[in-house]
């Protein structure tokens, strides 16, 4: 126990103080930076959390750098944008009727009756306070199951059985991310392939990169990953434009306020509909693949069926957004206990989160973290130090910091965003194009980086006109490289046994269980459509 | 070997004399390509070395990692690189004298100087109680299954040297850069394995013990315990150097200029660099470089032919 507090405290200095000992500023301005950043982009219609994310980070890298150092400042910001998202989704959708994603459709339901009733700046405080509620609790999950988590995988499971897993939480994924599973398994399948060019652990040299060097090891990861999430929005975005498919946005209906109040005693009232949504968007957001939508929905729905008064449900009470909003800010923190103990991504945040700590630094995510090496001293040596341990509680509190700005500025400056800001697309998509071209170029492997980005672009639009989710493309092209150490060892170190995979119990549960999900999922799918 | 070494020393002193390259100047950044990921020893050496020649000379130097095949990924572009001294690579010796790689020729390159070289050791964590080779040879044979990490063909070959000798099986798991070795033991999907000095911290812990050396003399942190040369497993070690290497025909005033800069670099006790490479790959610096260099190579190439029978 000695230890986890030692590797706790470490860790939170890491955050405060630099290496020689001054107090570190840096990522206590990155992370308030980044939750106001995320704020407004949430409380923007069209824009949100892994958008700013992926936008964002090519530029920390570019100021920062990639070593060690840098990591903290970037993460803080990528966190604080994420959290902030969460929290100013709600804006649009109480004051202006409109739900800048589909997951705060669900807060318009009561948040907007209660602006129409005079109420609106008291919706906007319910809407935060249970936001936030329901986003540290997800994150107290969080610090409590990932490490524990970790530990329980690392002594239970081998490489075979860990790359069962990752075939597993793949499946999973592809059965629940999209409209349709089999859509999902192919794309992700695709990732998986297109991951394949590179270098292998063969020693035979590249393998599918047409002879262009620069391939050797492999497709530059941030091109393609920008490339699938952004250029592909970027060119849907063109075609809008191109059509005029302009929408217009609904004004706000000046009613003048009633009370605005939002005492403690009420507060109180609320704190039990608000602990069970965010349980219920903790558990479901510690399942990778599933959305926000789900967790909002479910919160929405059980409030109403346990309430005393149900048919007060959408005529503009508390009780609804408290609901609603609950439930999405729970999956954020909930989220990342895959990533932390497993290194798979659940959604498209984590997928930045890892994509930022793959290109900064020495640092890696996955159960390896959570390894407490008892702390030494050795002369002439230095110190011996399970260094990414720290740099996970380090995140930790980054994270903690966020909730405490949260709490403490956040609510203020939400409420300060009485404006309903549309960034006109003819302005920002080529902005955003230049970003994210300069940075791919400047960081990942010059020409060769742009036109990986082009080409992932495409697939991207591809998908999006198909109505294909992208996510279990992503998650495949990101998890394949992995999947294919954990084989290749299981094999080599079985001494070269063909069914290795089906030796161990537990690689055969996994694997089982993947199979059934697809078939599941496929089944359930067809049911509605024949009938 | 020595003697080479100071050859070498006394060549660079003799040619820092003449004016001809002290006029050398970059037209603009040099691009110093990393044959490995970020994080490791070769990353770590070559970002200092980046900064330090930077300060030293006033070039502007962007480092950037390569990774991929052992260094040979980062080659395979810097053969075909421009020759203007403004495009040099770190990667280790294997990467050019292991004659795996299809399309990465000795020939192809213009080698700069060694900057260090490797403590190659066999181990084992802790608690497996083995406390030398013999240990873990009477585990195997009394039906313990070996599963041996390595990193590249080269030292899977040493392993299956070993593996003969003894008359033991071993099971080889192939991971990524050094210190996937080291994370593969740690995390107990191996139970020997390889490391080239990454190893340092956590043999120092008490984690991991050294089995044997694989270096042509005896480790800095292991001095009791004999090599694998001792042993008769094998005749020269398996010890890497990391190796600063240009373009052929590479731009000899460049070449000289960049040469001498870096050993200025690492001759500084107190340069980040030094300490690094004192640290990590004890006992220090190495500063064997051009003709001496190329010619160590090529000897290293004809031995390393005969080993890569093993891994075929």
């Amino acid at each position: 126990m000695e230890i986890v507090f030692e590797y706790v405290m470490r860790g939170v200095m890491e955050v405060f103080f630099t290496a020689d000992g001054a107090f570190d500023w840096l990522p206590l301005a990155m992370v308030f930076g980044g939750l106001m950043t995320g704020i407004a982009i949430g409380a923007t219609p069209g824009l949100n959390g892994p958008f700013a994310m992926a936008l964002s980070l090519p530029i920390l890298i570019w100021v920062f750098g990639v070593n060690d150092e840098a990591l903290l400042p970037i993460l803080g910001f990528l966190i604080g944008i994420m959290k902030g998202a969460t929290v100013g989704g709600a804006v649009p959708a109480v004051l202006f009727n409109t739900p800048g994603t589909p997951d705060a459709y669900l807060t318009t339901l009561d948040g907007h009756p209660m602006t129409k009733n005079g109420q609106g700046p008291k919706a906007l405080k319910v809407a935060h306070f249970s936001s936030v509620c329901g986003d540290t609790v997800s994150d107290m999950v969080l610090f409590v199951a990932a490490p524990v988590l970790a530990v329980l995988i690392e002594s239970i499971l081998d490489l075979p059985e860990k790359g069962a897993l990752i075939i597993l939480s793949l499946s999973f994924m592809a059965a629940v991310a999209g409209s349709s599973p089999m859509k999902g398994f192919i794309v992700g399948v695709l990732g998986m392939l297109l991951a394949l060019v590179g270098s292998t652990l063969s020693g035979n040299g590249p393998r599918m990169t047409f002879g262009i060097v620069e391939l050797g090891n492999g497709l530059p990861l941030t091109a393609a990953i920008l490339g699938v999430l952004i250029i592909g929005e970027v060119f849907i975005g063109l075609e809008e434009e191109v059509r005029k498919k302009v929408r217009k946005f609904r004004s706000a209906v000046a009613t003048p306020l009633g009370d605005n109040t939002f005492a403690w005693p009420e507060r109180r009232k609320l704190l039990p509909r608000i602990g069970v949504s965010a349980l219920i968007g903790t558990a479901i957001g510690a399942l990778p693949g599933i959305g926000t939508t789900l967790a909002a929905t479910l919160g929405y729905d059980v409030a109403r069926r346990f309430s005393k008064t149900p048919e007060k449900f959408g005529t503009g009470i508390p009780e609804g957004v408290a609901a609603t909003e609950a439930a999405n800010s729970a999956v954020s923190g909930a989220n990342l206990i895959p990533v932390m103990s497993l290194g798979i991504p659940g959604n498209f945040a984590a997928v930045f989160i890892i994509l930022a700590v793959e290109s900064v630094g020495e640092f890696t995510l996955g159960p390896h973290v959570f390894r407490f090496t008892e702390i030494k001293v050795i002369e002439d040596y230095g110190t011996i130090i399970n260094n990414d341990l720290v740099i996970a509680f380090a995140m930790f509190t980054l994270m903690m910091l966020a909730n405490i700005m949260n709490w403490t500025i956040g609510g203020a400056f939400l409420r300060s965003l009485g404006i309903l800001v549309k960034v006109p697309k003819s302005l920002m998509l080529p902005v955003v194009l230049l970003i994210t071209l300069t940075a791919v170029y400047a960081q990942d492997g010059g020409f060769i980086g742009v036109w990986v980005l082009l080409i992932f672009g495409l697939i991207g639009y591809v998908l999006k006109r198909l109505d294909i989710s992208i996510l279990p493309f992503v998650i495949g092209f990101l998890l394949s490289p992995r999947l294919e150490e954990y084989i290749r060892g299981g094999y080599s170190a079985s001494g070269g046994d063909g069914l290795f995979l089906l030796k161990s119990p537990l690689a055969v549960v996994f694997i089982a269980a993947s199979i059934l999900i697809l078939v599941l999922a496929n089944r359930r799918r067809k049911i509605p459509e024949e009938a | 070997m020595k003697r080479l070494t100071s050859l070498a020393c006394a060549a660079v002193i003799a040619l820092t004399a003449s004016p001809a390259f002290a006029d050398w100047a970059p037209k603009g950044p040099i691009n110093f390509w990393i044959g490995f990921g970020a994080g490791g020893g070769t990353d770590t050496q070559a970002r200092a070395l980046a900064e330090e020649l930077e300060a030293l000379k006033g070039w502007r130097i962007i480092p950037e990692n390569k990774a991929g095949s052992g260094g040979r990924v980062m080659a395979a572009q810097l053969k075909d690189a421009p020759k203007d001294g403004q495009t040099i690579g770190l990667a280790i010796n294997s990467t050019f004298d292991f004659p795996a790689g299809k399309n990465i020729n000795i020939d192809d390159f213009t080698f700069l100087t060694m900057t260090a070289g490797s403590q190659m050791a066999i181990l084992a964590r802790a608690d497996s109680g083995w406390k030398n080779l013999d240990d873990m040879v009477a585990a195997a044979k009394s039906g313990t299954n070996i599963v041996w990490a390595n990193w590249g063909d080269q030292v899977q070959a040493g392993a299956e040297l070993v593996a003969r000798h003894y008359g033991i099986n071993v099971n080889h798991l192939r991971g990524k850069g050094g210190k996937s070795a080291v994370n593969a033991l740690v995390a107990q999907d191996a139970n020997v394995g390889w490391g080239g000095g990454v190893q340092r911290p956590l043999v120092a812990a008490g984690e991991l013990v050294i089995l044997a050396a694989a270096e042509p003399s005896r480790l800095v942190q292991a001095p009791d315990t004999p090599t694998l040369i001792e042993r008769g497993v094998m005749e020269t070690g398996l010890g890497f150097q990391f190796l600063l290497v240009g373009p052929k025909d590479m731009d000899p005033e460049a070449a000289k200029a960049i040469t001498e800069a870096v050993h200025t670099v690492l001759k500084n006790k107190d340069s980040k660099t030094a300490k690094f490479v004192t640290k990590q790959y004890p006992p220090g610096p190495l500063f064997t470089s051009g003709d001496a260099l190329l010619k160590q190579l090529r000897a290293n190439l004809v031995a390393n032919q005969e080993m890569i029978q093993l891994v075929k």
